[in-house]
């Protein structure tokens, strides 16, 4: 349902490759880097770039998330003792972590699948991974449509769905929502195989796009910038 | 022109003879509609006409299939896939992109047609189809109509000859099987092959040319335009076929009394952030009658049920059972639906396991034994088997036996009768009979027009 509400109003887009090089790059930035000024100067990046794109709520709940990870950190280190230390250990992977999340999680928001194939089939990847890729992304939605259906319908019939039953059986409640989800995910993706096959996806030709790339120059800026900051956080430098 | 010639066809699965002795000619442009029980075999008869078998399903055909003269076996994948497209039963799964465009030129690019020519194809299917209005929107933002009609467009664009259709209206309404009816139309005047296996004859009056029976894998009867539509309700009733003209009289309006019934007073719901979806909702649903919900995809149908349910906080007004007024909280596990997709309502591991669950998250006493229950739905034998293994209608009565066992006094179907051919639709009406004497408060929503009109006693109109 985000998609939907994404893709109404106009949004500035950037091209997929792009977004798919500055997501290996946040990747290696968030790794490699010693140093938590170029982590907040990667994230500070990030947010601006979201919100050009005008995922502004987007960017509110992951600072929030980054920030509360901080002080999470912070609380862990005020109170030393060996617990703490690793809770703070785990701190500092999520503080490494969120803003690859954040950034992944746009990409899903804002590109179509089609424009994603045809970024794919131009740097020529394999025809099988690009559709299986593009599948995928398709599926999340449906995935938390069956879920939220089979968890309405717990709840119809008396079992909990909340955290402290959760706790208290996981094993069963894990079962009985994972059950029927895959049952409903087979038949789906039966059904998906056999509709792809009657429209060509394993024809022999190479795949065309409906859509055209254009590398602009601000997707140039946007990988210059990233670039940067990458040989920052690999050289140590700040 | 489709040929087949099948003398005898066989899935490797079950190694029964599926079809036999089909020896037929499809003319070119003609509408052709084969119809019979569940399971006689149409939906096979398709996958051989669009290679599906062999290509993903098994089986060892005696015969053979042509398409305007060549056998189906000299054409290329490729070829195949441009000439003959398909429409499944299921909206929401066969699609691969999330907007309409892409959707649309999916098969196209697929095949490698070149970007300028897709760009004119897209646009020249939507305008054939009058479908413009759907360009550059959202597929999760459409309705299950509407995204039949994106499935048809996406193989129009393809320039595929030959359509086939595999129970395309089992999951729309109304208006959408009106707007299904209309590109039917728009296809045949275009030259198209249309060839539909489908339950429900009704909305296909207008343009069926021709219509074959089939039954235990035999062609029992081959009508021409003429005879079909001069059969009687009655006619295609005794074949066990749904009815051909739907009767225009409403069912009576049972009465209501105040003690006796679900009483939705102001209701206004609707989701965070967001507006609601209605507001000051006015509404009753009798006890011990079938009482029918119908709507537009998109009306609010599953939003009021689902706070009907209590699975959706009311922004304002009440919903009172039998003169007592209940919070969203209360009403949960009160009121029990019985899902269109029953496979995501159960969870025990047996038949058994199932009503055992049920009774011990139900708050008070069911005056049945379990036993009894499954007696009741025809499901005692059964009693072991895991309920993923049962087929949808044992399924679906296993849902309603939760519901009878959970002693929840509102129980409400969604689409029952779904896919069903009309023996099936027989057996739903005689399980909704079984709740109307046990006093339960019973509400269905339907598309159904002839389940609609034979069996609710009571509609409302959301």
């Amino acid at each position: 349902m985000k998609i939907a509400a994404t893709m109404g109003r106009k949004q500035q887009d950037i091209d997929p490759r792009t977004k798919l090089v500055t997501l290996v790059l946040i990747n290696v930035i968030g790794m490699t880097s010693k140093s938590p000024k170029v982590e907040i100067f990667s994230l500070v990046l990030i947010t601006l770039l979201l919100l050009w794109q005008g995922m502004g709520k987007k960017c509110i709940r992951y600072c929030i998330a980054y920030g509360l990870v901080w002080a999470f950190i912070y609380i862990s280190i005020i109170l030393p003792n060996s617990y703490t230390a690793l809770l703070a250990m785990l701190g500092a992977m999520g503080r490494k972590v969120v803003p690859t999340i954040m950034f992944a999680s746009s990409i899903i928001a804002s590109t179509k699948v089609g424009k994603l194939i045809a970024a794919l089939q131009q740097i020529n990847f394999p025809r099988g991974i690009t559709i299986a890729l593009a599948v995928g992304l398709r599926f999340f939605p449906t995935l938390k449509e069956e879920g939220g259906i089979v968890v309405n319908s717990m709840k119809m019939r008396g079992l909990s769905t909340n955290l402290i039953s959760v706790l208290r059986h996981p094993v069963l409640v894990i079962e009985n929502i994972l059950v029927p989800i895959m049952m409903r995910i087979t038949i789906i993706a039966d059904e998906l195989a056999i509709s792809s096959m009657t429209r060509g996806i394993d024809s022999e030709q190479k795949r065309t796009s409906y859509y055209e790339l254009k590398f602009s120059m601000i997707d140039a800026f946007i990988i210059f910038v990233f670039t940067s900051l990458a040989f920052l956080a690999l050289l140590g430098v700040y | 022109m489709v040929r087949l010639l099948i003398n005898e066809f066989s899935y490797e699965s079950t190694n029964r003879i599926e079809l036999r002795n089909i020896h037929i000619t499809f003319a070119k442009g003609s509408c052709v509609v084969i119809t019979g029980k569940s399971g006689c075999g149409k939906s096979t008869l398709l996958r051989l006409i669009n290679r599906l078998i062999p290509n993903y399903y098994k089986g060892t055909l005696n015969g053979s299939i042509s398409i305007n003269g060549k056998n189906i076996n000299e054409y290329s994948n490729d070829e195949l896939v441009a000439k003959v497209g398909c429409v499944f039963q299921n909206p929401s799964s066969q699609f691969f992109n999330v907007d309409t465009e892409s959707e649309i030129a999916f098969g196209c690019e697929n095949l490698g047609i070149s970007r300028e020519k897709i760009a004119r194809r897209v646009l020249g299917t939507a305008e054939i189809l009058g479908i413009n209005h759907l360009l550059n929107r959202s597929i999760f933002s459409l309705s299950g109509g509407e995204k039949q009609l994106i499935a048809i467009a996406s193989i129009y664009a393809m320039g595929v000859e030959i359509f086939l259709m595999d129970e395309p209206s089992a999951n729309l309404d109304k208006i959408a099987t009106k707007q299904l009816q209309r590109v039917i139309g728009i296809l045949k005047d275009q030259g198209k092959t249309v060839i539909i296996a489908e339950h429900r004859l009704h909305y296909l009056k207008e343009h069926v040319d021709r219509l074959l029976i089939i039954e235990d894998g035999n062609i029992k009867e081959d009508l021409k335009r003429k005879e079909i539509i001069s059969l009687s309700t009655k006619e295609l009733h005794a074949k066990g076929l749904r009815a051909l003209n739907l009767e225009q009289i409403r069912p009576a309006e049972a009465a209501v009394t105040a003690d006796k019934s679900i009483l939705v007073e102001n209701l206004t719901v609707g989701y965070k952030n967001g507006p609601p979806v209605f507001t000051g909702l006015y509404q009753c649903f009798g006890r011990g009658i079938i009482n029918g919900i119908v709507g537009r995809n998109g009306c609010g149908k599953t939003t009021f049920i689902k706070c009907l349910c209590g699975m959706l906080k009311e922004d304002k007004g009440y919903i009172s059972i039998s003169g007592k007024r209940y919070s969203y909280k209360k009403r949960l596990g009160k009121i029990y639906m019985v899902l269109q997709n029953t496979t995501s309502q159960l969870f025990a591991d047996s038949v058994l396991g199932e009503l055992i669950l049920a009774s011990r998250t139900s708050e008070s006493d069911c005056a049945y034994s379990h036993d009894e229950v499954l007696k009741m739905l025809g499901l005692q034998h059964l009693e072991q088997r895991h309920p993923m293994s049962l087929s949808g209608g044992e399924k679906q009565r296993l849902a309603v036996a939760v519901g009878i066992v959970q002693n929840s006094e509102v129980i409400v179907l969604d689409e029952p009768t779904s896919g069903l051919d009309y023996n099936n639709m027989l057996i739903v009406k005689k399980v909704l009979k079984i709740l109307k004497n046990k006093d339960k408060y019973i509400i269905v929503i339907t598309h159904d027009q002839e389940f609609l009109t034979t069996v609710c006693e009571r509609v409302i109109e959301l």
